[in-house]
Protein backbone atom coordinates (compact mmCIF):
# COMPACT_ATOMS: atom_id res chain seq x y z
CA UNK A 1 0.00 0.00 0.00
CA UNK A 2 2.84 2.36 0.94
CA UNK A 3 4.62 1.64 -2.35
CA UNK A 4 1.41 2.18 -4.32
CA UNK A 5 0.82 5.51 -2.58
CA UNK A 6 4.39 6.56 -3.34
CA UNK A 7 4.00 5.54 -6.97
CA UNK A 8 0.73 7.47 -7.35
CA UNK A 9 2.25 10.53 -5.66
CA UNK A 10 5.29 10.37 -7.95
CA UNK A 11 3.14 10.13 -11.07
CA UNK A 12 1.00 13.07 -9.99
CA UNK A 13 4.02 15.22 -9.12
CA UNK A 14 5.65 14.44 -12.48
CA UNK A 15 2.40 15.39 -14.20
CA UNK A 16 2.33 18.61 -12.19
CA UNK A 17 5.84 19.43 -13.35
CA UNK A 18 4.98 18.56 -16.94
CA UNK A 19 1.82 20.69 -17.20
CA UNK A 20 3.42 24.14 -16.87
CA UNK A 21 6.33 23.07 -19.07
CA UNK A 22 3.96 21.84 -21.76
CA UNK A 23 1.83 24.97 -21.42
CA UNK A 24 4.79 27.22 -22.00
CA UNK A 25 5.95 25.06 -24.89
CA UNK A 26 8.98 26.25 -26.78
CA UNK A 27 8.17 29.97 -26.44
CA UNK A 28 10.95 32.38 -25.61
CA UNK A 29 10.60 35.29 -23.16
CA UNK A 30 7.05 36.17 -22.07
CA UNK A 31 5.71 39.43 -20.77
CA UNK A 32 5.09 39.75 -17.05
CA UNK A 33 1.43 40.64 -16.61
CA UNK A 34 0.67 44.15 -15.44
CA UNK A 35 3.45 45.73 -17.51
CA UNK A 36 2.80 48.41 -20.12
CA UNK A 37 2.73 45.81 -22.89
CA UNK A 38 0.71 43.28 -20.88
CA UNK A 39 -1.97 45.31 -19.11
CA UNK A 40 -5.10 43.92 -17.52
CA UNK A 41 -8.26 44.98 -19.31
CA UNK A 42 -11.59 46.04 -17.79
CA UNK A 43 -12.71 42.46 -17.26
CA UNK A 44 -9.48 41.42 -15.55
CA UNK A 45 -7.95 39.64 -18.53
CA UNK A 46 -4.25 40.21 -19.25
CA UNK A 47 -3.79 41.41 -22.82
CA UNK A 48 -0.10 40.76 -23.57
CA UNK A 49 1.18 42.12 -26.85
CA UNK A 50 4.71 40.80 -27.28
CA UNK A 51 4.95 41.58 -31.03
CA UNK A 52 4.10 45.22 -30.27
CA UNK A 53 6.78 45.35 -27.60
CA UNK A 54 9.27 43.88 -30.07
CA UNK A 55 8.41 46.60 -32.62
CA UNK A 56 8.79 49.27 -29.97
CA UNK A 57 12.14 47.85 -28.84
CA UNK A 58 13.34 48.03 -32.44
CA UNK A 59 12.05 51.60 -32.73
CA UNK A 60 13.75 52.62 -29.49
CA UNK A 61 17.05 51.24 -30.77
CA UNK A 62 16.77 52.78 -34.24
CA UNK A 63 15.61 56.17 -32.99
CA UNK A 64 18.25 56.20 -30.25
CA UNK A 65 20.95 55.47 -32.82
CA UNK A 66 19.64 58.21 -35.14
CA UNK A 67 19.51 60.65 -32.25
CA UNK A 68 23.09 59.83 -31.28
CA UNK A 69 24.38 60.12 -34.86
CA UNK A 70 22.74 63.52 -35.42
CA UNK A 71 23.87 64.75 -32.02
CA UNK A 72 27.44 63.59 -32.61
CA UNK A 73 27.61 65.31 -36.00
CA UNK A 74 26.26 68.58 -34.57
CA UNK A 75 28.55 68.49 -31.51
CA UNK A 76 31.64 67.77 -33.64
CA UNK A 77 30.62 69.70 -36.75
CA UNK A 78 33.74 71.78 -37.12
CA UNK A 79 36.03 68.76 -36.86
CA UNK A 80 33.88 66.63 -39.19
CA UNK A 81 33.58 69.53 -41.69
CA UNK A 82 37.35 69.51 -41.86
CA UNK A 83 37.34 65.79 -42.68
CA UNK A 84 34.63 66.01 -45.33
CA UNK A 85 31.76 68.37 -46.18
CA UNK A 86 29.69 65.41 -47.35
CA UNK A 87 29.22 64.20 -43.76
CA UNK A 88 27.03 67.16 -42.85
CA UNK A 89 25.41 67.29 -46.27
CA UNK A 90 24.45 63.61 -46.07
CA UNK A 91 23.07 64.08 -42.57
CA UNK A 92 21.15 67.17 -43.74
CA UNK A 93 19.42 65.09 -46.42
CA UNK A 94 18.42 62.51 -43.81
CA UNK A 95 17.29 64.96 -41.12
CA UNK A 96 13.95 66.16 -42.53
CA UNK A 97 13.11 62.65 -43.73
CA UNK A 98 13.88 61.26 -40.26
CA UNK A 99 11.57 63.82 -38.65
CA UNK A 100 8.77 62.91 -41.07
CA UNK A 101 9.37 59.19 -40.45
CA UNK A 102 9.33 59.76 -36.69
CA UNK A 103 5.99 61.56 -36.90
CA UNK A 104 4.57 58.90 -39.21
CA UNK A 105 5.63 56.17 -36.77
CA UNK A 106 3.70 57.81 -33.96
CA UNK A 107 0.63 58.27 -36.14
CA UNK A 108 0.76 54.57 -36.99
CA UNK A 109 1.34 53.77 -33.32
CA UNK A 110 -1.73 55.73 -32.24
CA UNK A 111 -3.75 53.91 -34.90
CA UNK A 112 -2.51 50.52 -33.71
CA UNK A 113 -3.06 51.24 -30.01
CA UNK A 114 -6.59 52.39 -30.83
CA UNK A 115 -7.37 49.37 -33.00
CA UNK A 116 -5.05 46.39 -32.89
CA UNK A 117 -5.62 44.90 -36.31
CA UNK A 118 -3.15 43.05 -38.57
CA UNK A 119 -3.39 45.96 -41.03
CA UNK A 120 -2.50 48.60 -38.44
CA UNK A 121 0.31 46.35 -37.21
CA UNK A 122 1.72 46.07 -40.73
CA UNK A 123 1.58 49.86 -41.09
CA UNK A 124 3.52 50.18 -37.84
CA UNK A 125 6.15 47.78 -39.16
CA UNK A 126 6.42 49.78 -42.39
CA UNK A 127 7.02 53.03 -40.50
CA UNK A 128 9.56 51.29 -38.27
CA UNK A 129 11.49 50.08 -41.31
CA UNK A 130 11.83 53.70 -42.51
CA UNK A 131 13.32 54.79 -39.20
CA UNK A 132 15.69 51.83 -39.30
CA UNK A 133 16.75 52.75 -42.85
CA UNK A 134 17.56 56.33 -41.87
CA UNK A 135 19.35 55.14 -38.75
CA UNK A 136 21.61 52.93 -40.86
CA UNK A 137 22.24 55.73 -43.37
CA UNK A 138 23.12 58.24 -40.64
CA UNK A 139 25.56 55.82 -39.04
CA UNK A 140 27.16 55.11 -42.41
CA UNK A 141 27.63 58.85 -43.07
CA UNK A 142 29.92 59.17 -40.06
CA UNK A 143 33.62 58.34 -40.43
CA UNK A 144 34.19 54.64 -39.91
CA UNK A 145 37.21 53.48 -37.93
CA UNK B 1 -13.45 -7.52 -14.57
CA UNK B 2 -12.51 -9.98 -11.81
CA UNK B 3 -13.10 -9.30 -8.13
CA UNK B 4 -9.33 -9.18 -7.64
CA UNK B 5 -9.02 -6.48 -10.29
CA UNK B 6 -11.87 -4.48 -8.77
CA UNK B 7 -10.23 -4.76 -5.34
CA UNK B 8 -6.92 -3.60 -6.76
CA UNK B 9 -8.61 -0.65 -8.47
CA UNK B 10 -10.47 0.36 -5.31
CA UNK B 11 -7.33 0.01 -3.21
CA UNK B 12 -5.50 2.23 -5.67
CA UNK B 13 -8.32 4.76 -5.60
CA UNK B 14 -8.37 4.79 -1.79
CA UNK B 15 -4.60 5.20 -1.73
CA UNK B 16 -4.86 8.13 -4.13
CA UNK B 17 -7.66 9.76 -2.16
CA UNK B 18 -5.88 9.35 1.16
CA UNK B 19 -2.69 10.72 -0.33
CA UNK B 20 -4.63 13.66 -1.83
CA UNK B 21 -3.77 16.37 0.73
CA UNK B 22 -0.06 15.51 0.57
CA UNK B 23 -0.21 15.29 -3.22
CA UNK B 24 -2.00 18.63 -3.43
CA UNK B 25 0.79 20.14 -1.35
CA UNK B 26 3.43 18.55 -3.58
CA UNK B 27 1.59 19.78 -6.67
CA UNK B 28 1.60 23.37 -5.43
CA UNK B 29 5.31 23.17 -4.58
CA UNK B 30 6.12 21.68 -7.97
CA UNK B 31 4.06 24.33 -9.76
CA UNK B 32 5.82 27.13 -7.82
CA UNK B 33 9.20 25.61 -8.63
CA UNK B 34 8.49 25.48 -12.33
CA UNK B 35 6.96 28.97 -12.29
CA UNK B 36 10.14 30.29 -10.63
CA UNK B 37 12.25 28.62 -13.31
CA UNK B 38 10.22 30.22 -16.06
CA UNK B 39 10.06 33.59 -14.28
CA UNK B 40 13.68 34.08 -15.29
CA UNK B 41 12.40 34.10 -18.86
CA UNK B 42 9.82 36.83 -18.22
CA UNK B 43 10.20 40.38 -19.49
CA UNK B 44 9.55 42.21 -16.22
CA UNK B 45 6.96 44.90 -15.68
CA UNK B 46 9.78 47.31 -14.90
CA UNK B 47 11.49 46.73 -18.25
CA UNK B 48 8.21 47.08 -20.11
CA UNK B 49 7.34 50.28 -18.26
CA UNK B 50 10.82 51.76 -18.80
CA UNK B 51 10.60 51.20 -22.55
CA UNK B 52 7.06 52.60 -22.68
CA UNK B 53 8.19 55.69 -20.75
CA UNK B 54 11.11 56.28 -23.15
CA UNK B 55 8.83 56.10 -26.15
CA UNK B 56 6.21 58.19 -24.39
CA UNK B 57 8.79 60.94 -23.92
CA UNK B 58 9.47 60.99 -27.67
CA UNK B 59 5.72 60.97 -28.32
CA UNK B 60 5.35 64.00 -26.05
CA UNK B 61 7.89 65.84 -28.21
CA UNK B 62 6.08 64.84 -31.38
CA UNK B 63 2.71 65.91 -29.94
CA UNK B 64 4.22 69.27 -28.96
CA UNK B 65 5.66 69.70 -32.46
CA UNK B 66 9.19 69.85 -31.09
CA UNK B 67 12.10 69.06 -33.39
CA UNK B 68 15.39 68.85 -31.42
CA UNK B 69 18.17 71.11 -32.78
CA UNK B 70 20.31 68.17 -33.89
CA UNK B 71 17.42 66.95 -36.06
CA UNK B 72 17.26 70.32 -37.85
CA UNK B 73 19.16 71.43 -40.93
CA UNK B 74 21.50 74.28 -40.02
CA UNK B 75 23.77 76.49 -42.13
CA UNK B 76 27.14 75.08 -43.14
CA UNK B 77 30.13 76.16 -41.07
CA UNK B 78 32.09 79.10 -42.52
Amino acid sequence: MGKLRTLISTVIVLAALAVPILQSGCRTSQLESGGSYAPTNSVGVVVADKPFMAIESAFALAYGTLDTAFSFERDNRAMLWGISHSIKHTMDKIRPQAVAARDAYFQARALYVGSRTPQSFELLKTQLSKIQKFSTEAQSALPQL
Amino acid sequence: MTPAAITLFLNGLMAALSAAPKVAELYVKAKDMVAALFAKDLISKEKQDAQWAYIDAIKAMVDAGIVPPHFQVEPDPE
